[in-house]
């Protein structure tokens, strides 16, 4: 009566388990990948794995010595958060011509840093360039400037690069001057304005990379999810897209993945023309947008399920405004 | 699972027959009662949720064998992994080898190690499964896998300096000469990176069970051009799954971003230049104020020359 | 012994400086009602947070950063107008000299407490001294402003130190109370005129009005690149550091006729401050209005001809939401003190000091105008629904503490009146010893 293990499991599912596997293939291996990426979790939770032996007895190992160890959030201080993880260089790819703006990015991104429901780290718009090219839902989050003029213009260093090229922002610093808001022309960051009535969780201490609880009077803005990357896991919004629009990986590795599809990244923009946004600007973003052309759906499929304010808030855009005029 | 529920559903026709001989009244008053218990239960048989088991192996690099089970239960639209339950692990023989409850992501782990003997049936498949008991919220289930056991090789040669990835898989037999080759099975080839593997390979075995592919030339490596390099059988009907790993400096050494020296306007130190001329400019002007605070100091110390 | 003893110039001034009158009294009470308000507006916003205020994500600075800018404006107009008229030793310039000084000070302690009501946390302003970075222009500004409080500060006790003096010596004979005694002792660091004392001053009030011109053009320069140097369209203008500028001594040449105007009528000065002064001023006024509006057009100019998609959307916001402001500053703000000042029939005390007070406003709404829409008009368009993030509307709080700014500016005015002469009399003397023409020099 043996049933066959049911083939429908989805693809996706068994990659999610195999990429899993195949990155803890040997203990050694294991171990030393994660030194390239700057850390080993030390894993004092004591989880054990049970092996048949080749005398057909079973013992017990450590299962961090197999790589199968729950991996651990580690705690980055102050300090430490201002230098970058090692020998990574992030960037993040986003496919415009799948997004239909289910929101999920935004679901995930307020959940993981506990964000009050007003509060945007990561936005989408509606877009058209002009009045007769096409319109697109454009994700954006936090860009990760090479040249970040934020940083620039920070009176007490609050804001800076780390070498892995994510910007964070260190809101124990942050005196409230909003001048980095001012200097974004993405406007990528949001203010505190009032108390997020969080309770800050007794048990963990602040760190920049995670950035929560929210302070009030300070800045707070897409950081990339650097405490998932530690764990070798995508930021939360790419994890989160149903569509898989978010691609993300390290620019030096010249791979990107949106944990279905891992391509490499130089032969996705020469195929697709990747682009920048506004990038005369001079700011250098490391997130780069892959063209709408032939769209998975049609725009409109952006509005299913919204809520209504939410949906009021294209109403000025002049693709809603003409469709509206249309007979 | 089904046959205990079988037995309670005969008791209650026994139970229907007694009430025949009881006598017509009583006996309308315990059928009631019968068929509203068998209509909680019934409404109690509902509730009970099914979860999902999933069940992989995979024969690692090493030669030791993975098995995998994860058990979640799909909610709402999301899945939640199920903590802390008891899975059956039966390999190749009726009887459980061994129960290992899942952890907080809802998995239990079983490794075989390498040169473990396994039972084989006849046409050589040895029956792997694994079961969950089921509790008073969740049903029972269980999966199984027929596999065989093959072997997985790669080397990486450079053949007409081109960078050549040769995969070969075969039967365990007595030695590699009378080895019997995995013909026609699908194998792909990938390059480890930092959140997933980068295919670059992909077909089947020729007849002599070798796969060849290349190596892209300009594939970045990690510092001194180190890459990992996967070999695997994927989702086979018979062998399940088989990998194999190797480090090579195949890659392209990679250079890193800036180092703490770089001096910009986004960095922490300021440019040298702006430094410099800050300081002449704060230098120049409090210098002049020290001098004129010199004067005053010098006109109250004149008053008091006068004064004497 | 060269004490002065002109107890002519004294009597004149003695009233200035005696025991606060009935109305002095109430006026400053009034004022201090007006401050007390703005506290209850501070205490709303420290219990309620930033929330209470206008503003929000995409124009995060408003009426705070507004007055921030007016107010050391007028302050470094101040500096500037007193040095250069220190260094040129025009005649006229001596009744109105201390006024001046005056302004420089009072405004440059009021300007930068607006920053602290901006600030999210204002209790980390120390940061600011413990983690400098030196590449923000916020950090320029820091450095700059305590500079140029510490210079104004100097050359206005430099100024005063005669008067100081003078007023020591005369202290018995103006029945001033101990306190008041002790405090010119101590504040005239033993001066008595001699010839070597003298020089000393003169040199060192020389050197202090030419760095006062130079660190008051730099200082609002700096202020003027916090803006030009960021990306935001309307901001990123290579005329703004001299813009800002002229337009700073624009309204602190208006603020100079207007504080004349008041100290004139409340302690009897029109044998001091006579309508030649106010033309005299006045016709700076014009010169400087000339210049501003000048720039405004060419600022304006450029961007509405030039065809930047970012530069048009903020125009026609200006003309669209913001249209009477735009005109009332830009083009009645410049032209009312133009033809007020131009035609001699026009030219009354009056009308100037009118023409003045129009200035004052115009500049204010000009600052509004330059922070406020370029906010409203980010590059990635603002796709919100609620009405308070699309627009800024400055709330109660915000105008309370505006109101507390000006109260403390005439409270402050008000006490210094008090202990000092509002007109440099040594310098007045002076004038009199050198047997100088009794009337005023004009341009």
């Amino acid at each position: 009566m043996a049933k066959k293990k049911e083939r429908e499991s989805s693809r996706r599912n068994f990659l999610k388990l195999g990429l899993g596997l195949g990155a803890a293939s040997v203990a050694g291996v294991m171990s030393e990948k994660l030194m390239d990426a700057g850390e080993v979790p030390s894993n004092g939770s004591g989880e054990k794995v049970k092996v048949l032996t080749t005398n057909g007895k079973l013992i017990e190992i450590d299962a961090e010595q197999v790589g199968l160890a729950k991996k651990k959030d580690v705690y980055i201080s102050r300090e430490e958060a201002r230098k970058g993880i090692p020998n990574r260089k992030f960037v993040m790819v986003i496919d415009l011509a799948k997004c239909k703006n289910a929101r999920k990015c935004i679901e995930a991104c307020q959940e993981g840093h506990q964000l009050p429901k007003e509060h945007e780290w990561m936005k989408v718009y509606l877009m058209q360039d002009s009045a007769d090219a096409a319109p697109y839902w454009f994700p954006k989050p936090c860009f990760h400037c090479d040249n970040p003029l934020c940083a620039s213009v920070c009176p007490v260093g609050a804001t800076y690069k780390r070498s892995d090229g994510i910007v964070l922002v260190d809101t124990e610093r942050c005196i409230g001057c909003k001048f980095c808001m001012t200097g974004c022309p993405y406007s990528a960051r949001v203010f505190h304005w009032k108390d997020p009535e969080v309770k800050a969780d007794p048990d963990s201490q602040y760190s920049p990379e995670m950035n929560i609880p929210p302070k009030e009077g300070t800045v707070g803005k897409c950081v990339f999810c650097p405490d998932k990357l530690r764990k070798g896991e995508l930021p939360r919004c790419a994890e989160a897209c149903p569509m898989g629009v978010i691609y993300f990986g390290d620019i030096i590795e010249d791979v990107v993945t949106n944990g279905t599809e891992t391509v490499r990244f130089s032969d996705l923009m020469r195929e697709r023309a990747g682009y920048r946004y506004l990038e005369n600007l001079g700011t250098e973003p490391s997130v780069y947008y892959l063209p709408p052309v032939a769209r998975l759906f049609p725009v409109e499929r952006g509005y299913d399920g919204l809520e209504s304010d939410i949906k009021e808030r294209y109403n000025n855009e002049p693709f809603v405004i003409s469709k509206e005029n249309k007979p | 699972m089904i046959k205990w529920e079988h037995f309670k559903l005969t008791s209650e026709v026994h139970y229907m027959k007694r009430l025949l001989q009881i006598g017509f009244f009583k006996g309308t008053i315990l059928a009631l009662f019968v068929s509203s218990s068998v209509f909680v239960f019934a409404q109690e048989l509902a509730v009970k949720e099914s979860p999902t088991l999933d069940f992989t192996y995979l024969k690692k690099s090493d030669g030791s064998k993975l098995l995998t089970v994860t058990l979640t239960i799909f909610r709402n639209r999301i899945t939640y992994p199920i903590a802390g339950s008891n899975i059956t692990f039966s390999l190749g023989t009726d009887t459980s080898t061994t129960v290992i409850p899942t952890n907080s992501d809802g998995k239990a782990y079983l490794i075989i190690q390498p040169g473990a003997l396994l039972p084989v049936n006849e046409e050589g498949y040895t029956q792997c499964m694994a079961g969950f008991g089921g509790n008073d919220t969740l049903e029972a289930t269980e999966s199984a896998i027929a596999l065989k056991d093959a072997i997985l090789k790669m080397s990486l040669d450079l053949i007409d300096s081109v960078k050549t990835v040769i995969v070969w898989a075969f039967l365990p037999g007595t030695g590699n000469n009378d080895s019997i080759p995995l013909a026609g099975e699908s194998v792909s080839v990938y390059v480890d990176r930092m959140f997933s593997a980068l295919k670059i390979g992909e077909g089947s075995f020729d007849d002599l069970g070798r796969f060849t592919c290349e190596f892209p030339a300009d594939l970045p490596g990690v510092a001194d051009g180190t890459v990992q390099i996967i070999a695997r059988i994927e989702e086979n009907e018979q062998y399940a799954n088989i990998e194999t790993v190797q480090k090579y400096p195949w890659g392209v050494p990679s250079m890193h971003g800036p180092t703490g020296s770089h001096r910009a306007l986004w960095t922490e130190i300021a440019p040298m230049w702006m430094i410099v001329t800050l300081t002449i400019l704060l230098l120049g002007v409090w210098g002049h104020y020290i001098y004129v605070i010199i004067q005053l100091i010098l006109i109250r110390r004149e008053s008091k020359k006068l004064k004497l | 012994m060269n004490s002065y003893s002109s107890e002519g110039l004294l009597t004149d001034f003695a009233p200035q400086l005696a025991r606060p009158g009935r109305t002095w009294t109430s006026w400053f009470v009034f004022f201090l009602l007006l401050f007390a308000f703005g506290m209850v507006g501070l205490y709303t916003q420290l219990t309620g947070g930033h929330i209470v205020t206008g503003m929000r994500d995409n124009v995060v600075w408003g009426i705070y950063i507004v007055n921030f800018i007016f107010f050391m404006g007028v302050s470094y107009a101040g500096a500037l107008i007193s040095g250069v008229m220190h260094l040129l030793k025009t005649s006229w310039r001596k009744p109105v000299i201390r006024i001046t000084e005056l302004i420089t000070v009072v405004s440059l302690m009021i300007g930068p407490v607006f920053i602290l009501f901006c600030v999210g946390r204002f209790e980390r302003i120390p940061y600011l001294i413990m983690y400098p970075r030196i590449q923000s222009p916020i950090m320029w500004d820091v450095i700059a402003i305590s500079t140029d409080l510490v210079g104004c500060f100097i050359f206005l006790y430099l100024s005063f130190l005669e008067d100081m003096a003078l007023l020591r010596d005369n202290a018995t004979a103006l029945k001033m109370p101990q306190w008041r005694q002790k405090l010119y002792k101590f504040l005239a660091m033993g001066y008595t005129g001699d010839p070597v004392q003298r020089k000393l001053l003169y040199t060192s009030r020389n050197i202090m009005a030419a760095m006062i011109i130079a660190i008051a053009i730099i200082v609002y320069s700096v202020l003027a690149w916090i803006f030009g140097v960021t990306l935001q369209p309307g901001w990123h203008s290579t005329i703004f550091g001299p813009y800002f500028v002229i337009a700073a001594v624009f309204s602190g040449t208006g603020v100079l006729i207007l504080l004349m105007w008041v100290f004139r009528r409340i302690y009897h000065l029109e044998n001091y401050i006579k309508r030649q002064h106010f033309v005299n001023v006045g016709v700076l006024l014009f010169i400087v209005g000339a210049f501003y509006g000048y720039f405004t057009f060419s600022d304006y100019l450029t961007k509405w001809y030039g065809s930047v998609r970012m530069d048009k959307l903020l125009i026609d916001k200006l003309f669209r939401d913001y249209y009477w402001l735009f005109i009332f500053s830009n083009y009645v703000g410049v032209l009312l003190p133009m033809i007020i000042i131009a035609f001699p029939r026009l030219r009354t005390i009056n009308n100037i000091t009118f023409g003045a007070l129009i200035t004052i406003l115009a500049l204010w709404v000009n600052r509004y105008l330059i922070v406020v829409p370029t906010l409203e008009t980010p590059y990635l368009p603002i796709q919100d629904t609620r009405l308070d993030w699309i627009r800024y509307s400055g709330t109660w709080v915000e105008w309370s503490l505006t109101l507390a700014g000006i109260a403390v500016f005439c409270m402050l005015f008000m006490i210094a009146s008090k202990l000092v002469p509002i007109i440099a009399v040594s310098e007045m003397m002076e004038k009199e010893e050198n047997k100088n023409n009794d009337q005023v020099g004009t341009f």
